[in-house]
């Protein structure tokens, strides 16, 4: 074993990287003819506004590819995620783009139909026949009765794709994928060849075309992710079995994997990256959409958070295991913080599509109103409620409606839970304690640390409350703060002017707003914008004492945290 | 035409005008593009410390241009900021004050500021392109009518404008007359006598009238259109800023860019320029001057052991030269992205542990290329305090890029740890060092104030320029030296001289440090250039503790004679000639140990 692994790698150990470099160029080429396929495919079948553009198809085609490379779902996963991601981008029906996959699948297998037999019989292939099981006289045959099939295929395919309703797709496009589709396929055993030639390997060709296309067989089994292991068992035993030593084998092996799966992955995680961070601007989420921009990790961290929740509304294990996780320690302190008692008038603002907190406070007797503004969560929401009244004595005692937090009159409860994605904080929050009633204990959840990239926090003081309010932390970055309503509430018009929330620079939260009331006298500050009466944000403050970056004017200026907390800030209700 | 020489400093009877704005808003662009010469220029604030002066032609006018180091008012904050406020307090010809169209408000400021001086003045009215991409339309003919002053509208690194400028340079040089009768004039006479913080309502109030409607051109149009849907991109510079996602964005940017000077370093030595040498050149030189000359001294010295022409060629253009060139072109690129001052940003805490600011890791940084640039940086950053522990840092124990070459070539053929090892001992050192001067030195920290750039993506045709006068100086002031010093050896050891000299250290070189005698060499010719103090080591029978005491010696060693020079005119005699003692002391001190503890495990 060792003397073999040895020689894999003394045959590795040899490569020009100029040559490793041009294979990697072909197989390149090749996801690139593969995007081109689908660009014109779907350009075939296109109805609308939307330009297909080659970039865009690439980009969702490897987009695909990752999801088909790094799970054990083979192709099945890699053209389900490809079918979302096209619809999403260029608004074409499912069923039209199924059509389009099928049509697609068909072409491949067709080609593969016309290549192997075809690569076959050049090779002259007794070993070929030998292995795949083709007789070899019978190689002839074979190709006449692909053809045949092709045939049949195609007509088939016409009927089905020019029926009535459906787009016509023109001969000539149907003839160019497929010979575009040979081509792919073509490259594939010439990949291989090439590997082996550049690793100083002589294998037959014959052995080349079996090696290839039975180890792409085996790779799609649905064991393990992208075929890890039955590709290279395939390829390795074949080559082997064509009498190459095991060492050699292994290298051809490991080096054709290279090119033909860990390039292609680099490549799609690249694209899937680029594509997480390409955000359309479209709310797709079940929970309120935000206001406040951010960058993209925290988009794609919601839109997660939005997809775990969805799902825990449908599958009970994992709704269970969620709550246990992220929910039961919070509501437990939000009970006990609120002072509720069996039969306490609670509402929930910001219930989501599994409302969690809404449940765990049914279940300790409280009357719970749960509201969310989204339609579409809420129905989620009472689907899942409806399946847990059996068993959940709580999911009965709550009522679901559908409204907006900055409209809703508060008045009547006893608490507010105010949830931690609800926008815009301040303003919902000066909402509720404007309409609630008096002695109404209002409990909002607010990020801390890292968290706060993704959620506004919010402090008592911003809301122009004299009172800081308790808090609770909860985790590692999340707390509770609990509001009682003042009998002498100002309105949030009014804190504008009434100057009582004066904080410094350094105790903005990131990305809030403030206005500069003071600022020491150092000629700099002046001249970099910070005078006051103007408007800067907080972008970060920095580790070990570091500084602080605040944006004003369009400029990002570095402070000293001594400077930085002289600089007096009335912070703005309203981010912009 | 001769100028009234106002001044009395230019003799030759040439105009004397000075470019005077705020950091990084394109001065030394505009100062290169009027005198063709090359002055650095990066994209953050502080690049010009040394006011630079050149010689251009405008119009029928022979003018000095100097160029200003950035301020951002002309209220002495700094050294670089004070060097300037004296030269605008003697007489010029001519000010030309650079605003920033995008900053208008502070911009008009400085002028102002400028104004109250009483000098001829001409402002230019830069990055309108900038501005422009923002929705910033400025009124230039107002802001001249407000000012009282012409203004030329430019976009200095496409040069458009340009010819306005020239005549508008021209036309003032030929009527020289203070800034007066303008409509702000009045007010600011009064302003500026009394308080200088007055004008800002005065700022203000010019800025906005002369802020227009944003002029809908097509191109500002698609610009901004381009900028609004790239507007994630202002969000990822944010990010840049952030500990997280920040801090591991900094650590992958320095290890990419260490990535690039090793790598692009060793492949053009190893693949190109060592093959080339060695294979062609150095048998041709061997071949031509054996035929040439008959064997004996003179031969020797040309092709000997210290051969002029094959060790005065391999080190300075095999050994150095690439890793010259691809420092420069990371550290450019880093420098015109505008990274530098983010990554200066998120250290800034750290430092300040050791007693320096964020700031000055641009400097140490800048010291890995060559010492002194790196302190030279340090005048636009605070105080001598500061200033003086960021030298000592970089004398010490931070090897500048050729030493780093030659670091490489002579430990990484043996092992790669011992490359790891002694990186980790100059970091070792200078956090201590860092430590030690922090409490020793007396004074405060400065307090930090500084804008961080846009992000801009680097010109190729700028970094090329960059990299060629970077190139071009290596040649002149590294090259040449290291040749020179070179041929001195040669003489010196074909003489017997060098051997006698070995005799006289043996009992440091050999008794303390345990290296054979001929490394009493590198010791004597270190002082000319920080790399000889490596380079000889490479064909000496060394083993591997003797390779790491050598290379010890040579980190910690005298910085080369340029870097004194520069400490003295800086610091004074008295720092340098310390400098000179701690680096030698330092330098004995901690390879005898090494050599003295290896010895005996």
């Amino acid at each position: 074993m060792k003397a073999e692994l040895a020689a894999a790698l003394a045959c590795l150990s040899q490569l020009s990287w100029l040559a490793v470099t041009g294979l990697l160029l072909l197989q390149t080429l090749s996801l690139g003819l593969i995007g081109l396929q689908w660009t014109l495919l779907l350009r075939g079948i296109k109805s609308g506004e939307v330009a297909v553009g080659w970039k865009s198809v690439m980009l969702r085609y490897l987009g695909g590819s990752l999801i088909e490379s790094i799970t054990p779902s083979a192709k099945l996963g890699g053209e389900a995620t490809r079918v979302l991601l096209f619809r999403q981008r260029f608004g074409l029906s499912s069923a039209r783009l199924v059509g389009a996959m099928a049509l697609h699948k068909l072409l491949m297998l067709v080609a593969l139909l016309l290549v192997v037999p075809i690569a076959a019989v050049i090779t002259g292939g007794a070993a070929v026949g030998g292995l795949l099981g083709i007789a070899p006289a019978a190689g002839g045959a074979v190709v006449i009765a692909a053809l045949a099939a092709v045939s049949v295929a195609l007509a088939l395919l016409y009927r089905t794709m020019s029926g009535p309703g459906r787009a016509y797709l023109p001969g000539r496009l149907v003839a160019v994928l497929l010979v575009l589709a040979v081509l792919i396929w073509a490259l594939y055993p010439l990949k291989v060849a090439l590997a082996a030639r550049i690793s100083g390997v002589s294998v037959s060709p014959a052995a080349i075309v079996a090696a290839t296309f039975g180890a792409y067989a085996l790779g799609l089994l649905p064991i393990t992710p992208g075929g890890l292991g039955s590709y290279e068992v395939g390829m390795a035993g074949i080559l082997i079995a064509s009498g190459i030593g095991a060492g050699e084998a292994a290298a051809v092996t490991l080096l054709s994997r290279v090119i033909t799966f860990w390039w292609p992955l680099l490549l799609s995680s690249a694209a899937a990256l680029t594509l997480a961070a390409n955000r359309d601007g479209r709310p797709r989420s079940g929970i309120t959409s935000r206001s406040v921009p951010m960058s993209w990790i925290y988009s794609f961290f919601l839109r997660a958070v939005v997809r775990l929740e969805r799902f825990a509304a449908r599958c009970r294990a994992w709704g269970w295991i969620y709550t246990a996780v992220f929910y039961r320690g919070m509501i437990a302190a939000e009970h006990r913080l609120a002072r509720l008692t069996p039969g306490s008038r609670v509402l929930v603002l910001g219930s989501g599509p599994y409302p969690m907190t809404a449940l765990g406070l049914a279940r300790r007797g409280c009357n719970v109103t749960a509201v969310d503004c989204n339609q579409q969560a809420l129905l989620t929401a009472r689907e899942a409620l409806r399946r847990q009244a059996p068993r959940n004595s709580g999911a009965g005692a709550i009522t679901l409606l559908h409204d907006n937090g900055l409209a809703l009159s508060y008045h009547g409860y006893d608490a507010v839970v105010v949830a931690l994605h609800v926008q815009p904080r301040e303003t919902v929050l000066q909402r509720i304690l404007e309409t609630a009633d008096a002695d109404t204990r209002v409990v909002y959840r607010n990020p801390r640390g890292a968290l706060c990239g993704a959620y506004r926090r919010v402090t008592p003081g911003e809301l122009g409350l004299r009172q800081a309010g308790t808090v609770i932390r909860i985790a590692a970055h999340k707390e509770l703060v609990m509001l009682r309503k003042p009998e002498d509430f100002v309105s949030a018009n009014d804190i504008a002017t009434s100057g009582c929330t004066q904080c410094m620079l350094c105790d903005l939260a990131p990305r809030q707003h403030g206005t500069i009331s003071h600022a020491p006298d150092l000629p700099a500050l002046a001249a970099l914008g910070l005078r006051p009466g103007k408007t800067c944000s907080l972008v970060a403050c920095q580790p070990w004492g570091g500084p602080v970056i605040c944006s004003i004017g369009g400029r990002q200026v570095a402070l000293e945290r001594s400077i930085a907390s002289q600089i007096g800030i009335t912070p703005l209700s309203e981010s912009s | 035409m001769r100028c009234h020489a106002r001044s009395g400093i230019t003799d030759t009877g040439a105009c004397e005008i000075l470019l005077i704005g705020a950091p990084n808003v394109g001065k030394s662009v505009i100062f290169n593009r009027l005198t063709g010469m090359d002055v650095s220029v990066a994209n953050y604030a502080g690049t010009t410390v040394e006011f630079a002066r050149g010689i251009g032609r405008i119009g029928e006018f022979e003018a000095t241009l100097v160029d200003v180091p950035g301020t951002y008012t002309l209220s002495a904050t700094n050294e670089a900021e004070r060097v300037a406020i004296e030269m605008l307090s003697r007489p010029v010809d001519l000010v030309i004050a650079v605003a920033d169209a995008v900053n208008l408000e502070s911009s008009v400021y400085l002028v102002l500021q400028v104004l109250a001086r009483q000098q001829p003045t001409v402002v230019v009215l830069n990055r309108i392109d900038v501005a422009a991409a923002r929705g910033i339309a400025v009124d230039a003919a107002e802001l001249s009518r407000l000012l009282g002053v012409a203004v030329a509208p430019t976009v200095a690194v496409t040069g458009q404008g340009f010819a306005q400028l020239h005549q508008l340079v021209a036309q003032t040089l030929r009527k020289p007359a203070p800034a007066e009768g303008s409509a702000a004039a009045g007010t600011l006479h009064t302003a500026a006598t009394t308080e200088t913080a007055g004008l800002w309502p005065l700022a203000e109030e010019i800025a906005q009238a002369v802020h227009t409607a944003p002029a809908v051109s097509q191109t500002a149009r698609r610009r901004r259109v381009s900028l609004r849907r790239g507007s994630r991109r202002r969000f990822d510079s944010e990010a840049l800023v952030r500990p997280w996602p920040g801090l591991v964005v900094a650590v992958l940017v320095l290890a990419l860019a260490f990535g690039l000077i090793v790598g692009l370093g060793m492949g053009m030595r190893q693949l190109l320029l060592l093959p080339i040498a060695r294979g062609y050149l150095f048998p041709l030189l061997t071949a031509a001057v054996t035929r040439a000359i008959g064997p004996g001294l003179f031969q020797n010295i040309l092709i000997g052991e210290y051969g002029l022409l094959i060790k005065g060629i391999e080190w300075p253009f095999t050994l150095v030269l690439p890793y010259v060139l691809s420092f420069y072109l990371a550290i450019s690129l880093l420098e015109d992205s505008g990274y530098l001052p983010r990554f200066a940003v998120l250290l800034d805490g750290l430092l300040s542990k050791i007693g320096l600011r964020g700031s000055h890791s641009i400097s140490l940084l800048l010291g890995y290329g060559c010492a002194i640039p790196g302190i030279l940086s340090t005048r636009a950053m605070g105080s001598r305090r500061e200033r003086l522990i960021v030298a000592t840092l970089i004398s010490l124990a931070v090897p500048c890029i050729s030493q780093t070459g030659a670091l490489f070539a002579l430990l990484a053929e043996s092992s790669v740890w011992l490359v790891a090892a002694l990186f980790g001992l100059s970091f070792l050192v200078m956090i201590i060092a860092g430590l030690i001067t922090d409490r020793l030195l007396p004074g405060e920290r400065s307090q930090l104030v500084f804008e961080l750039p846009e992000l801009l993506m680097p010109r190729p045709a700028v970094m090329l320029q960059k990299l060629l006068a970077r190139a071009r100086n290596y040649l002149t002031d590294g090259a040449l030296p290291m040749v020179a010093a070179v041929g001195v050896a040669a003489l010196l050891y074909e003489s017997g001289l060098l051997a006698q000299i070995g005799v006289l250290l043996a009992p440091l070189v050999t008794g303390w440090l345990r290296l054979p005698q001929q490394a009493a060499v590198p010791l004597l010719l270190g002082v000319v250039r920080r790399e000889l103090t490596v380079l000889p080591l490479l064909d000496m029978p060394l083993t591997q503790l003797q390779l790491f005491v050598g290379a010890t010696v040579g980190l910690f060693y005298v910085p080369c004679i340029a870097v004194v020079a520069t400490l003295g005119r800086e610091f004074g005699v008295r720092t340098a000639i310390g400098m000179l003692l701690l680096t030698t002391g330092t330098a004995f001190l901690l390879g005898g140990a090494i050599a003295q503890i290896g010895a005996l495990l």
